[in-house]
This record gives structure tokens, sequence and C-alpha cells, in this order.
């Protein structure tokens, strides 16, 4: 057997170089030896091909449509064995993903690693990680839910407000002058084919780069001493790299079944939800947005994130210095430290200024109905074709975009939310606070 | 024995004359066919392979003497450029290396190395085999489908005529996957006369239908799945033959169903079939093609 093996293996190897080959890659030195400081880089390459896998995945139950990309992910979620786990890998993968790639910019900007001769390796890094945040901002609209559409809409307007192009960008990006059908084909083509089709050239690039310059490597210790204790990537960093592999698929796991991703009702054009907002990844600009009133919109769409590429996109044009040692190039480390703690900060305060919202419990929500039958809230108020026409019709309440706190307190005192109300109020009721909670999980199950 | 580089090379008397320091290579036959001599006085010059011969020592012997040497034109090296590696042929015997560089100690022992090798492996299994059964489960849940036995109401435009099919179009709920939706399908519908009834109940599974608890009443109408037992493209029916044809592959079927002749692995498939309030329903079942057992597939 053994030996049938190397038959086959000499074999091959005569005709693919596969010694030749699998040396090239895998012999990468890596001066001072292995350490746990260098898999961020795998870390990537493990969530990607993560992403493929699940991605392709999800592919064989999802519809591009715009009337029925929301069903079908429904039933993926719903009906389809294991339907939900597959597309919380791919979600929370999204999120890993963008973490891993910052931390991998941070450490390479702390190493000094994008210095000369490592200037293009930096380049194609960068390409590969804005690649990834268009993978986000393509993916999210594809469910075609609530927060998707409304998210979507931001960003094109966003992109709307650049000097110039802008309408003309906004309009070639979603295939006409408002998100619908052709948005949604647009968004799939360029998540599916066009930015795996950048991306896998970025990384390639990327990659060849990093074995033809290789690791920078430790930047203390005299190059003796580095040589004396080199080894290849192959096996101990490898090894080192499937362990944090073996980590991030731990947490991954977790948190696809633990905490699966939401499926908010389907878009509707007619109502915005409470609250808009994008992935947290973006949330930063989002905030930043806040700050500009319109005539300076310009500012936070276009002149800070510009800047913020241009001083990425150049920093190992303009910092030119052989130096590598971190505590010797402090200026340049506040820098970015303070860049990177200004967006932590605006996103840290755009989800501490998110309303709260309701993730409705379905056992609060039917307890809510009981509640609801047995109060006689029907005599007065229509559910999808039941109850009396005297109040509001409420079979799309959960749609109305309203705030929880709203309905709270709505339900304890309503002419204190709807002027000249004719509603009971709780009191009246006999409902209790858990009553009034109950009530408002099944409202704003109501879709 | 293949000429190496950096050997040292004799020349006809038998004296040291210089070293291998180049081989060229024929890239259509893939022979080593040239070879390059760095002389003792640091010129080069290019011999034929053939010019080379080992002797019983292994000591590589030209067949020229150090004086024609010194009088053969100098190598032009610009007019020859460096193979890659990959382009290597195993028996030209080549040893890489002129630049080397010191191979990582703890590399070095292949002992531990084979650890970190097989514990990799086990973790990459680990999780590999870890996604298998949920993408399994995953893919293969339309194998789970439920199959389902509404009764479908007929609603025929003409008068029946005794043993004269009609092909019926009727409308199914269907739920695939995500999709709810009414598709229209057809079937050939029969009034059977007394002896067709017969040689249709001749065969019990035009009566009977696996996995169903439903089965025909001999004498009831006849209704037959369109789709051909073949490859499942639709029948018709030929008049003025009196018989069923598929076109795509000319498969003929009696009024009974019977095959009459074609690839087809049995005659025509009967549906479910019963009269309510007056009229005629079905049960609406599609049944695989190319075996010679009826079994519903949908």
């Amino acid at each position: 057997m053994q030996q049938k093996r190397g038959k086959l293996y000499r074999w091959l190897d005569e005709r693919l170089a596969l010694s030749a080959l699998s040396d090239f890659f895998l012999n990468e030195p890596m001066p001072g030896g292995a350490s746990v400081w260098y898999v961020f880089g795998s870390g990537l390459v493990f969530i990607l091909i993560m992403q493929v896998l699940t991605g392709v995945l999800l592919l064989f139950y999802y519809a591009p449509t715009m009337d029925h990309a929301w069903d079908s992910i429904r039933y993926l979620m719903e009906e389809v064995p294991f339907g939900s786990f597959i597309r919380g890998l791919h979600h929370w993968g999204a999120s890993i993903m963008v973490i891993l790639a910052v931390l991998h910019i941070t450490q390479v900007f702390v190493w000094g690693a994008y210095k000369r001769p490592r200037e293009l390796t930096w380049l194609a890094g960068l390409m590969a990680f804005s690649v990834v945040m268009g993978f986000a901002w393509t993916g999210y609209l594809l469910p075609w839910d609530q927060l998707s559409y409304w998210g979507t809409m931001v960003g094109t307007e966003i992109i709307g407000t650049m000097p110039v192009i802008g309408e003309v960008v906004s309009t070639f990006i979603k295939g006409g002058g408002s998100i619908g059908a052709q948005t949604l084909a647009r968004f799939f083509a360029m998540h599916i084919w066009v930015l795996p089709a950048i991306l896998f050239g970025a990384v390639a690039l990327h990659l060849y780069l990093f074995r033809k310059q290789g690791v920078a490597g430790p930047f203390k210790g005299s190059p003796d001493d580095l040589e004396q204790h080199k080894a290849f990537f192959f096996p101990r960093q490898f090894f080192i790299d499937v362990l944090f592999a073996l980590f991030l698929f731990l947490i991954l796991v977790y948190l696809s079944v633990y905490l699966a991703p939401e499926l908010r009702s389907p878009a509707n054009p007619a109502v915005s939800p409470a609250h808009v907002a994008p992935e947290w990844y973006f949330l930063f600009l989002y905030e930043l947005l806040k700050y500009f009133p319109q005539d300076w919109i310009v500012v936070g769409t276009v002149v800070i994130p510009g800047l913020m590429a241009v001083l990425m996109i150049g920093l190992p044009f303009y910092d030119r210095s052989a130096e590598r040692h971190p505590l010797k190039r402090w200026r340049a480390l506040l820098a970015y430290f303070s860049g990177l703690a200004g967006i932590i900060l605006l996103t840290v305060m755009a989800i501490r200024s998110a309303p709260e919202t309701l993730a409705v419990n379905e056992m609060l929500a039917k307890e809510g109905r009981v509640i609801y039958t047995g109060s006689s809230c029907g005599a007065c108020h229509l559910i999808h074709g039941n109850g009396g026409d005297m109040g509001p019709d409420l079979s799309y309440e959960g749609l109305a975009g309203r705030l929880p706190d709203w309905m709270r307190g709505h339900l304890r005192n309503p002419r204190d939310y709807v002027a000249g109300s004719t509603m009971p109020s709780a009191a009246e009721l006999g409902l209790s606070e858990d009553d009034i909670e109950a009530l408002t999980h099944y409202m704003f199950s109501l879709d | 024995m293949p000429i190496q580089l950096a050997t040292e090379v004799r020349d006809k008397d038998g004296e040291s004359c210089g070293r291998i320091s180049r081989l060229i290579a024929n890239q259509t036959n893939r022979l080593i066919e040239k070879a390059v001599v760095r002389l003792n006085t640091g010129r080069e010059v290019l011999l034929d392979a053939d010019m080379f011969s080992h002797d019983e020592h292994g000591q590589l012997q030209i067949s020229i003497t150090s004086r024609e040497l010194e009088k053969m034109p100098a190598f032009d090296v610009s007019r020859y450029y460096a193979l890659h590696p990959v382009e290597w042929q195993e028996e030209w015997g080549v040893v890489e290396g002129e630049i080397l560089a010191l191979y990582p100690p703890q590399d070095y022992d292949q002992t531990s190395r084979r650890r970190f090798i097989f514990g990799s492996l086990a973790i990459i299994g680990a999780i590999a085999a870890s996604l298998a059964y949920p993408i399994f489960r995953y893919l293969v849940h339309p194998l789970t489908r439920k199959l389902s036995e509404a009764w479908t109401r007929l609603i025929p435009r003409q008068k029946l005529e005794e043993d004269m099919p009609v092909f019926i179009p009727y409308t199914v709920e269907r739920v695939e996957g995500y999709l709810e939706q009414t598709i229209t399908r057809g079937v050939w519908l029969i009034r059977p006369s007394r002896r067709l009834s017969e040689q249709i109940a001749r065969h019990p599974e035009n009566l009977r239908f696996p996995g169903a608890g439903w089965a025909n009443e001999a004498g009831a109408p006849v209704a037959f799945s369109a789709k051909c037992p073949h490859l499942g493209c639709n029948v018709r029916w030929v008049g003025e033959d009196g018989e069923f044809l598929c076109a795509c592959h000319n498969s003929r079927f009696k009024l009974s169903g019977e095959l009459i002749s074609g690839p087809s692995p049995r005659g025509l498939d009967t549906m479910p079939i019963r009269s309510r309030k007056g009229s005629i329903e079905i049960m609406d079942m599609e049944f695989r093609a190319g075996i010679s057992a009826k079994k519903r597939s949908a």
C-alpha cells in the first residue's frame, strides 16, 4: 500500500511537479519561528473557505427575485433541516471576517510589515478588505426583509449625495431610480459573481506576494538569531493556524446555534421600521452623518471616508523609514489607534443611541393573543378580517414601525398617545404590567 | 549516468581542465544535449553531450585535448535563458541549489514534524466531519417530500363518447419549497365500454396505487396519465390509428393503455379516479418513468 502510494505520487510528481509546488507554498520561512501572532491571515483564509461553502449551500434554496427572495429564506430558516444553521454560519462568518481583517491590518501596522518591499502586499490586502466590505453591503439586501430594504435605501442615498457623479453612480447601483427588482438582481450578481472574482484575484496576489517577499518577522532580534530559530510555515505555523481555525469554528457554531440570524418581515416600501440601521461594521459612518447638516453631508459621506482611504493606501509610500519597532514609531501608532478608537467610539455611540427594538417572543405573543381575546379587544379592532371596526385595523401592527415603549405606554393610557382616543386604559380593562408586555409582543408579531 | 553540474572534467590526456558550469536542454525531446565547461582559465565553452564519457572511476572525461578546448569560441550566455525548476526533468539528475539557505533546525526533525502534520489533519478532519451531517441533511431535504392526496375535479368541455379519449386540463395547488402555485396539468379521460373496462381490470395495477390507500372501481371512468412511462414526454391520442403515441421515442399504446411497441418499460399509468355528486374527480399523481414498476414520484 505504502509502496503503491509512493509510486502513484512519483507518477503524479513527474507530471505535476507536486514536490516543487508544495515546497514553494509550504516551505515559507518564518524568521524567528512560528508564532501565535501570525494567525489572523490564515484565520481569514479559513473564514473565506467557510463563506464560499455556506454561500454555495444557500444558493441551493435562495431565489434572487423580489417576489420570492424573502419566502425562500423563510422556507430555508423554518423548513429546511439545518437551514437556519447554515445561514447562521454565513451571517456570523461575515462579522468575524470583518473583525479578523481589522485585527490583521492592525497587526501589520504595529509590526511595520507594510514597509519596503511589501508595499504591494499591503495594497492587495486593502483591496481584499474593501471587497469584503462590498460583500457585507450587497449580502445585506438579499433576504429582502424590512431592515435590508431600508438599510440599502439609506446606503444608496448616501452614495447619491456624492458631488457630480452621485446620481449616476447611485442609479447605476440600484439599476433604476428606486430600490426594486433590478437592485436585487444587481446586488445578487455582485455578491455571487463579481466580488468573488475580484476577491480571489486580490487574495491570490496577496498570498503570492506574501510568499515572494516573505514574512516580515519579529521587529526585534538580530538577523542571525532569527535565522537560527526560523521554521517553515508547514507544519508548525500551520498547526497553530489550524488550532485558531478550530477556535473560530467553535465561535461560529455557537453563534449560529444560539443566535440564529433574524429574518424580519418582508420588505415593505410603504412603511419604514422605527429604526433603520446598517450592519454594525458600517455603523460608524452612519453615526458620523448625524453630525453634518445637509450642506456639509459630503464631508461625512465622501471627504472623511476618502481621507481615511488615502491615508491607508498611501501609508507605505509616505512612511518610508526602514524602522519597524513600534516604540520608535509611536507617532504613527498614536495616529492609527486614535483613528481606530474614533471608529469604535462612533460605533458604540450608534449602538447606544439605537432605540430599543423588540425581538418578538413567541410564547409571550401567544399569551398576548389570549389576553387580546379575553379582554374583548376584538370587539373594536380588526385582525385579518376578524373583529369590529370601531378602532384601527391591527392586521399589520407589527410592521407599523412603532417603538416598544410607545406600545406599552399606549396600552397603559391610550389618551396620552392618541388625542381623543376612546380605547379603555389598562386600569379600566384590569390589565397587569405582565399582560401589557404580552400584548405588546402580540402586537409586534402581527404582520 | 547523467552529466552533473559542478563535476570536474578531465581532457583527453586525463588532465583536469575545468568543471561543468551549465547544462543545455533540448526543450523538444527533453534531453540534456549540451554542457558548458568552465575551464580552469575562467573561459566557458559549449560542448555536445556525446563528447563526454565516464571512466571506470566515474570521472567525467571529454574526447578532446586542452589545447583544442582553448581554441574553441567562448560560450555566449546571452543566446540562452534559464529554465525554471518546474520544467526540469527527473532523469536530468539536476541537483538544485547553487544558493542555499539554512534548513530550519526544528523542521529537520521529521518525527516531531509529523506530529504537527497529524495534529493539523485531525483538527481539519474534525471540522469537516462536524459539518458533514448538517450539510447532508440540508441538501437531501427534497427527498423527504410529502405526497398530496387531494382530489381535483375534472371539467370536461364536451360530453364523453364511449371509448373516445379526451384530453382534460386540470389545475392543482402545488407546494414546491417556498413556492405555492397553481399549475395546469392534463389527463386522458375515457368513458369505457364494458369490454374496455374488463380489459383494464385484467391488470390489477391499473386499479391500485402504490403508497395510496385508494383503489379504483372496475367500470368507473378511466384517466390515463399523459406522462409517457418511457422518459416522461406527453402522449397523444391518434384517432385514425386508435392508439396513443409518444412522439419522443415512438412508444405506442392501446386504448386500454397496454404497450403495443416502442421502448416504454410498461403501459400507460392510470390515475385514481372517483365520481362525486355527478362530477369526476382525480387524485393528481406523477409516476416515475424508465422503470417497469408503477411508482409515484409526485
